[in-house]
């Protein structure tokens, strides 16, 4: 089950309300409840952890800064990605100009897939085979425009419907239907390989 | 009519979200029990969309919203400032821009101008004087002028209607009807000149 459906959005919604009236312990809790799904979408889009954790912290700052322009009635996860999702692509931009080393990135992502495998369940061999999947996967991902990767991070691991990522990227329902279809055969084509 | 196997990306699609009617369902899995290459393409699919979720997610504890909260207010305490300090000039700015416009005004532009603003008074006082005696002078001219025309009208009308009356109908009916017009002129143009 992807991460977002475990989420009340009518309680969020209410949290947020409180929020804009000035209810600080409301809107912690909101960062509370959104901080993994922001911060991994974060992390999927720009591919560095320490980044995505920068990248996440700073769009809850933007949201606590223009909290009053969030219309409760509407639903707040859209809202949020939406913010997270601008954030990234302006990163992703300046770091295009920057032109960090690619070696240095590679190092991390590296680390990170030895800390976020373990499986006490598995042997080894599998283990090193499921490592590879996921870093198949990963490199499918990140090989893809970010848009795409936008709508699949919010379809598969939030489990956001079709409408709700069609309103946080801001585009057609249809537009966003065809892309999570075209970036999933992306990353079909990365597994055959495994299979 | 599209084969199965055209119609299989689509029914993946609505298998992943689970959107396939009973009827398709079944069609689907007769297709792929028989057909090595859609059943493949589904495994991948499934595959890709089970890896994808399954990814491991980051931590993140109470220390990361505490640190967003500390930002948050710090951001907001900043924004305060730069607003405050925006007011703050745009007021000083307001204050400047109005003193130096009046100090410009009474430095600069009020002697420059002072020539002309008593030319421009006197011209003023002048055309108020002798345009009312030229008012008065005009008003009574056109008074007895319009009196004249008056009392020609009257006669013109008079001696009109009696020639009319005598037989020359045709001439006599213009001139009575001249006669008529002078009169509403001169009434009107008396009018005028009272009005004025």
């Amino acid at each position: 089950m992807a991460y977002a459906r475990k989420r009340d959005a009518v309680d969020e919604s209410a949290l947020a309300k409180r929020a804009q009236e000035g209810d600080e312990a409301a809107f912690e809790t909101l960062v509370e409840r959104f901080s993994v799904p922001i911060m991994d979408y974060c992390r999927r889009m720009v591919g560095n952890e320490t980044m995505a954790e920068d990248l996440a912290q700073e769009t809850f700052v933007k949201f606590y800064l223009a909290i009053n322009q969030y219309d409760p009635a509407k639903p707040l996860s859209p809202y949020l990605y939406r913010i997270a999702h601008n954030h990234c692509l302006d990163w992703l931009r300046k770091k295009k100009v920057d032109t960090i080393p690619l070696a240095w990135e590679d190092a991390e992502t590296e680390a990170v897939y030895e800390i976020e495998v373990p499986d006490s369940k598995l042997a080894p061999d599998e283990l090193v085979a499921r490592a590879e999947v996921n870093r198949a996967i990963e490199e499918g991902l990140e090989s893809l425009p970010p848009i795409y990767r936008s709508a699949l991070i919010m379809r598969y691991r939030e489990g956001m419907a079709y409408e709700e990522i069609a309103a946080a990227l801001d585009l057609p329902l249809g537009t966003v239907k065809a892309q999570i279809h075209r970036g999933r055969e992306k990353l079909q084509q990365k597994l055959s390989a495994f299979v | 009519m599209p084969n199965e196997c055209e119609l299989t990306p689509r029914r993946i699609d609505a298998a992943l979200d689970g959107e396939l009617s009973a009827e398709d369902q079944r069609a689907f899995d007769r297709h792929t029990s028989v057909c090595g290459d859609c059943r493949r393409s589904y495994e991948l699919a499934r595959r890709a969309v089970a890896t994808l979720e399954a990814l491991p997610r980051p931590a993140a504890g109470a220390a990361f919203a505490a640190a967003v909260m500390l930002r948050a207010r710090e951001a907001r305490a900043a924004q305060t400032r730069r607003r405050r300090l925006l007011g703050w000039l745009l007021s000083a700015g307001t204050a400047t821009t109005g003193a130096a416009l009046v100090g410009a005004w009474k430095v600069v532009l009020a002697p420059a101008l002072a020539p002309a603003t008593a030319l421009v008074a006197q011209c003023g006082l002048a055309l108020g004087i002798h345009g009312r005696t030229l008012l008065k002078t005009g008003s009574d001219m056109l008074g007895t002028c319009g009196k004249v025309l008056g009392a020609l009208g009257t006669a013109a009308g008079s001696a009109g209607w009696e020639v009319a009356k005598s037989a020359a109908a045709p001439y006599g009916l213009a001139l009575a009807l001249m006669g008529a017009l002078y009169f509403i002129w001169r009434t009107r143009s008396h009018a005028a000149v009272h009005h004025a």
